[in-house]
């Protein structure tokens, strides 16, 4: 639970049956305790994250069973050729539009899915990121329906520790941006973040470029998020996940630095202008050009 | 829309009263008639009463003999309590409704049989409305009129409707109400309690894939082929909105030199691509006439095919009113009652009567006798029953029963004397 809620994963450590059933409850219990949506919000998605990882290696007969004993979903395993595509699952569109509307980009809603008889085709993934946001959402149920609960004695300083830190964490998250400055941007991330701008849609590497960019330079996880819902294709519960991915969170400590510039140009992202010659990475071309504008050279 | 005169109002009220004599043989009961909110008009009162509660079958008929409605509504939502204050209702679940309105589609008659009438000159004109009439300076009042074509495109889109709700979306026709709207449309109830429990995100996900809204074709299995660069697209045998998308691609293709289509084409393609399917079209039938055959013909680039086909996605979807399907607390017609602006019935239509339903003909309810004779200020020509009636201007006629309540309900017509 702990790292759940300060790193946003869960450890996958294989225990004992006993203690993987018993611990859940107690999880449910101690995250209700710090009574915090955000701090219930983070360990659902970490635990419904781990839940997906973990399902998505079983064989689709097994994923058949746990969406009907788990969830209650009539998720059936079923293999469908539609022309040159190969789908594994089928679900009922009234159980898929009640999960699928969550989503916005373009490939869950239901007009791009191929439909018949009242069955939506789907392949393993999308089938496995249907039963993650049920676990989503039956472990926020889970924590809602707990009500209102103390945590005993001795765990109530640890607890309070844990939710200090992620108070700490989204204070230090949600400070302005001083210094941040849009003319400074390099033309490389000038060029993506006009195309975000005009609700183009970005590639998956030119949203990873702009997001590890934009936090490295002091843009909290919010003000990424912001920008990214311009897209056509915004998905906030998935660009929320790799915004905090990048940002250093979900299993990773360290946040991630910006692609260098042969890594961008290897990705076709680089303009390849006069003044970049000599530099190597955008972030080291966005400081220098800050520090000319405090000096009034620029 | 109102009556000329207090005496043809009166009027209305007399055939609507002589009708709703035996309102329990006659009115749709709606299923869990306690937990459904219901609204009504009177006539003469343009304010509806709403958040109603009528806890059986005698009571809704009390209701036809009583107040003798105008217009009466329900809610297609259940709720624990219907008669509360919307707030606190307790929303249990809500029938999937569906609305097809002529006054939704792209009709071009529209704009030649709806217009504006003087009731005190019988001036009458095309829209816009003008703020008074231009011969004697009394108020205006918009007419929509009923038109053989606009029902004909409706009915077109509720057959639409239904083969996405059958086919695509499974749903059992043991679920399906339809009815006629009483005036320019049709309704379609589907009542299961599986889907009545779908939230407004839901339903708005089943509306857009009706009307085809936010379709990619590329996820409908149109596409260029990765090194050959080939177009690659669905047969018209295969499910969903692939195998209407290659069915509506070809019915375009046979449509291409029709001169009827050629506003339409003009409008929705660049004159560029127009032109490059026009040129080939005799080709191109005659290679689509057993399967599809995407990507045919050099000279037509991959994106001409691609906006070809968006063209045949909005040809096949149903075009329903989003708001009425999206919308959780809506209250419509009460199924089998009489529509106060036409005096034709909100007839429910079996399967089997789709085909052959005539909505000049069928929800026709008052008789032909006592023939009554009225002044028309205005109407286009129109038909109840097998005979045509208009266009009138400013004249005296004998109708019979049946086609005065139209009139006078329509706001055309009176019985007042000495007009």
């Amino acid at each position: 639970m702990e790292l759940a809620i300060r790193y946003g994963f869960v450890n996958d450590r294989s225990r004992e049956t006993e203690v993987e059933i018993l611990s859940f409850p107690l999880a449910v219990f101690l995250v209700t305790c710090m009574s915090d949506p955000a701090i219930s919000k983070r360990y659902a998605m970490a635990e419904s994250e781990r839940c997906s990882e973990l399902l998505i290696d079983e064989p689709n007969q097994v994923i058949e069973r746990i969406a009907d004993d788990g969830f209650g979903l009539e998720l059936k395993a079923l293999q469908h050729v539609l022309g040159t595509q190969t789908y594994d699952f089928c679900l009922d569109f009234s159980d898929y539009v009640r999960l699928a509307s969550h989503f916005s980009s373009p490939s869950w809603r239901l007009v791009n899915k191929n439909l018949r008889l009242g069955q939506v085709h789907l392949f393993k993934s999308e089938a496995v990121g249907i039963l993650k946001l049920h676990a989503e959402e039956n472990i926020l149920r889970a924590i809602n329906e707990t009500g209102d609960v103390s945590p005993p004695q001795f765990l109530k300083q640890h607890l309070a520790g844990i939710k200090s830190i992620i108070t700490v964490k989204e204070k230090e998250e949600e400070r302005t941006t001083i210094g941040f400055s849009l003319e400074a941007l390099p033309p490389c991330i000038r060029s993506i973040y006009n195309r975000l701008v005009e609700g183009e849609s970005l590639s998956h590497f030119a949203r990873f470029t702009l997001t590890s960019f934009f936090l490295n330079v002091g843009l909290t996880r919010r003000e990424v998020l912001h920008l990214f819902s311009r897209l056509p294709d915004f998905d906030e519960h998935l660009s929320q996940y790799q915004i905090e991915h990048i940002a250093g969170g979900r299993g990773r400590v360290k946040k991630y630095t910006s692609p260098s510039c042969r890594t961008l140009q290897t990705h076709g992202l680089c303009p390849r202008t006069e003044q970049c010659l000599s530099v190597r990475s955008p972030l080291k071309r966005y400081y220098g050009q800050v520090r000319l504008t405090e000096r009034g050279e620029a | 829309m109102s009556f000329i005169s207090e005496g043809d109002l009166q009027f209305a009220r007399g055939a609507f009263r002589s009708y709703y004599e035996r309102p329990r043989e006659r009115v749709e009961i709606p299923r869990k008639i306690e937990s459904r909110e219901f609204g009504y008009f009177v006539f003469g009162e343009n304010i509806m009463v709403r958040h109603l509660s009528l806890r059986d079958a005698d009571s809704l008929a009390n209701l036809f003999t009583e107040r003798v409605p105008r217009h009466v509504y329900y809610s297609s939502a259940f709720f624990h309590l219907p008669s509360a204050p919307m707030e606190r209702k307790g929303w249990i679940g809500a029938e999937l409704v569906f609305d097809i309105d002529a006054d939704h589609l792209p009709v071009r008659c529209k704009a030649e049989h709806d217009f504006w009438l003087c009731k005190n000159c019988g001036e009458h004109g095309p829209k816009p409305m003008p703020k008074g009439c231009p011969k004697c300076q009394s108020r205006v009042e918009e007419i929509e009129w009923l038109c053989e074509h606009c029902l004909r495109e409706a009915r077109n889109e509720l057959l639409k409707l239904l083969d996405f709700l059958e086919l695509s979306l499974g749903i059992e026709s043991k679920d399906i109400t339809l009815n006629f709207s009483g005036h320019r449309g049709y309704h379609v109830h589907v009542d299961n309690d599986h889907l009545n429990s779908l939230d407004q995100y839901a339903r708005k996900e089943v509306v857009d894939y009706v009307a085809g809204n936010g379709l990619d074709v590329s996820y409908h299995g149109l596409y260029l082929s990765r090194g050959s660069s080939s177009l690659i697209g669905p047969d018209y045998s295969e499910p969903s909105w692939r195998g209407r998308i290659a069915r509506g691609v070809y019915d375009l293709l046979g449509q291409l030199s029709d001169p009827s289509y050629e506003g339409y084409f003009s409008e929705n393609l660049t004159p560029k691509t127009y032109r490059r399917f026009l040129k080939r079209q005799e080709v191109l039938v005659k290679l689509w006439s057993s399967r599809p055959v995407w990507g045919a013909a050099s000279a037509i680039k991959a994106d001409d095919w691609i906006k070809l086909a968006q063209l045949a996605v909005r040809r096949q979807a149903a075009n329903i009113d989003s708001v009425v399907t999206t919308d959780v607390h809506r209250l419509i017609r009460v199924i089998n009652t009489l529509h106060g602006k036409t005096g034709l019935l909100s007839l429910k239509i079996g399967y089997d009567e789709l085909e052959t339903f005539d909505p000049f003909r069928d929800p026709v309810v008052f008789p032909d006798q006592p023939s009554v004779k009225m002044k028309v200020l205005f109407c286009p020509e129109f038909r109840v029953k097998e005979k045509s009636y208009g266009p009138y201007h400013n004249q005296v006629v004998e109708v019979p029963l049946s086609t005065a309540v139209f009139m006078v309900c329509k706001g055309v017509g009176t019985l007042s004397s000495g007009r």
